[in-house]
């Protein structure tokens, strides 16, 4: 019997993801990170002056605002804004600009599953853009249990809603002195058991490693080729828009 | 026990913040071991009260007239419009009065979140029906945090659970097309004897968080103001009685959570369920309260 998703998908595949850089032209860096779907715009300003009220004189400080009107309560907004700050201290060198403030703006254009995971990938990408010093890339998933018990990796909208658990989860990518899986913020809905909770922590990470690929391939282009040529290259690549950027395609994990 | 030495005093502009570092001593400041659980009673006070909208204008509780089958199924499909009203701070320094903080909305989600998957009054609300496809009650849910000393998501959680436990639904029926509360259609206005005639809510869960703080590789579970403020990273844990996890919930911070330190939290988070749960359910009982 085939155990294909809806769309077609086995359940450790990933969507189409696209990343495009230096969407916002009037910002520090900024990203567009597409899956499918789901479309975040991110955008950095700064390092930045800040109100004296709100320096902190030994590291940076973080404003995140996150929109997403008409795809999530303002509740779920704050509650993800509280995640990606956790997220973004975890990985940007803060202590390289004291007293400054980075704003960080995160806009869902549209949402069709596994947005949070968007917007984390998409803020990373916008924060390389916007040349931050960075410990590591951040990169997010999320892995929904079925009401058969199985586990699929990033989830459409539909997935989502008929899952009986839906596990995010972010972790940075570095270098570790051994294998060992571990996270810098999570959040989960549902209900599961903590094997099942451990497991789709461990799926989560191991699918980290692509959107690590497409995060590493974009600042390796822009180092050989330039900011310019990077700019051009959408043009010349509008025959193909649709075809994935290569590492990007719809392959199975591993 | 032994009394915590400052270390270092960093002055942010516009006011003075007093670091302290914990006691060299396997003893957190209030005298509770670094190793220890939590007692049960959260020192964050919280209080929870659950209004259920009347659509008469003469009582003003009760139920609210919603028509449609959507507002119906939407109630049950919409639970965080029926369970979570919102959150209210301004029990801590760090909150300005006047202004919902970021964190308020933050914990009003979290308590939605957890009781929607708790399925505290089950998958589909449909015990807050009054007739299908067209009236069913909408309960708006306020958290006010009295005082915040820490893991207030967890008082919070708790204060909601034992405020639906506390919840009786007015008698209503439709009687053409309308619906009536009680015994009002047979003009008895009824003396006010303080009992409330309904039907109690009935709660299936009794969903738990515990939060758990990460200090120079202690676990302090059920951190203090001050130990939150100092530790490197919170995870926070919601159980219910049958061993199912409702929510994890990890906000960044200065260390990754490995699986270690995961299975540590859900172990503390399944060894103080009791005890909190014993909480809520005795405030329940308790009329005086």
């Amino acid at each position: 019997m085939s155990s294909l998703r809806p769309d077609g998908r086995s359940r450790e595949m990933l969507r189409r993801q696209r990343l495009h850089r230096s969407r916002v032209p009037s910002a520090s860096g900024s990203a567009e990170y597409r899956i499918d779907g789901t479309i975040v715009v991110a955008a950095v300003h700064g390092p930045l002056r800040i109100a004296p009220w709100r320096e902190a004189h030994d590291r940076g400080v973080i404003d995140v605002e996150l929109s997403a009107p008409g795809w999530m309560s303002r509740d779920d907004q704050r509650a993800c804004e509280g995640r990606l700050r956790g997220a973004i201290e975890r990985c940007v060198e803060l202590r390289d600009f004291p007293r400054f403030g980075l704003r960080i703006s995160a806009r869902v254009v549209s949402d069709d599953g596994n947005a949070e995971a968007a917007c984390v990938n998409a803020v990373c990408c916008a924060l390389i853009d916007a040349n931050v010093p960075m410990r590591g890339l951040i990169c997010a998933n999320a892995c929904a249990l079925t009401r058969e018990g199985s586990m699929v990796i990033d989830p459409t909208k539909r997935e989502e809603t008929e899952a009986r658990a839906v596990v995010r989860a972010c972790a940075l990518s570095k270098h570790r002195e051994k294998d060992e899986i571990a996270i810098v913020g999570c959040s989960t809905t549902g209900a599961l058991t903590e094997k099942e909770y451990l497991d789709a922590i461990a799926f989560i990470v191991d699918a980290t490693a692509a959107v690590v690929n497409i995060q590493k391939k974009s600042i390796a282009r822009y180092e050989v080729h330039g900011k310019l040529h990077e700019d051009e290259a959408p043009k010349k690549r509008q025959n193909t828009e649709d075809a994935p950027m290569e590492g990007m395609e719809n392959r199975p994990l591993g | 026990p032994h009394s915590p030495t400052p270390r270092k005093v960093p002055l942010n502009h516009g006011g003075a913040r007093v670091r302290a570092s914990l006691p060299r001593r396997g003893v957190r400041e209030d005298a509770r071991d670094v190793d220890s659980e939590g007692r049960p009673t959260a020192r964050a006070r919280a209080r929870a009260g659950v209004r259920v909208r009347d659509g008469d204008e003469r009582a003003r509780v009760g139920a609210r007239e919603t028509r449609g089958d959507d507002r119906a199924r939407g109630s049950a499909s919409e639970r965080g419009d029926a369970q979570g009203g919102g959150t209210e701070r301004g029990a801590s320094e760090l909150e300005r009065p006047g202004w919902e903080s970021d964190k308020a909305e933050a914990c009003a989600a979290r308590v939605r979140d957890a009781l929607t998957s708790a399925e505290v009054l089950g998958s589909d609300l449909s015990d807050l029906c009054i007739e299908r496809g067209v009236f069913a009650w909408r309960l708006m849910l306020d958290v006010v945090v009295l005082d915040d000393d820490g893991a207030a998501a967890d008082a919070a959680l708790s204060a909601a659970v034992a405020a639906l436990r506390d919840v009786v639904l007015p008698e209503a029926t439709v009687k053409r097309g309308k619906i009536v509360i009680g015994d009002e259609e047979e003009g008895v206005d009824g003396a006010d004897d303080g009992m409330r005639k309904g039907t109690p809510l009935n709660v299936r869960t009794t969903p738990v968080c515990l939060t758990t703080a990460l200090y120079k590789e202690h676990l302090l579970v059920d951190p203090t103001h001050a130990e939150e403020a100092l530790s490197e990273c919170e995870v926070s844990v919601v159980l219910t009685e049958d061993g199912m996890i409702r929510g994890v919930f990890k906000n960044g911070g200065e260390v990754e959570a490995t699986e270690d330190i995961l299975m540590k939290c859900i172990a503390a988070a399944r060894l103080q369920y009791a005890a909190s749960a014993k909480v809520i359910l005795d405030a329940s009982e308790d009329d005086d309260y």
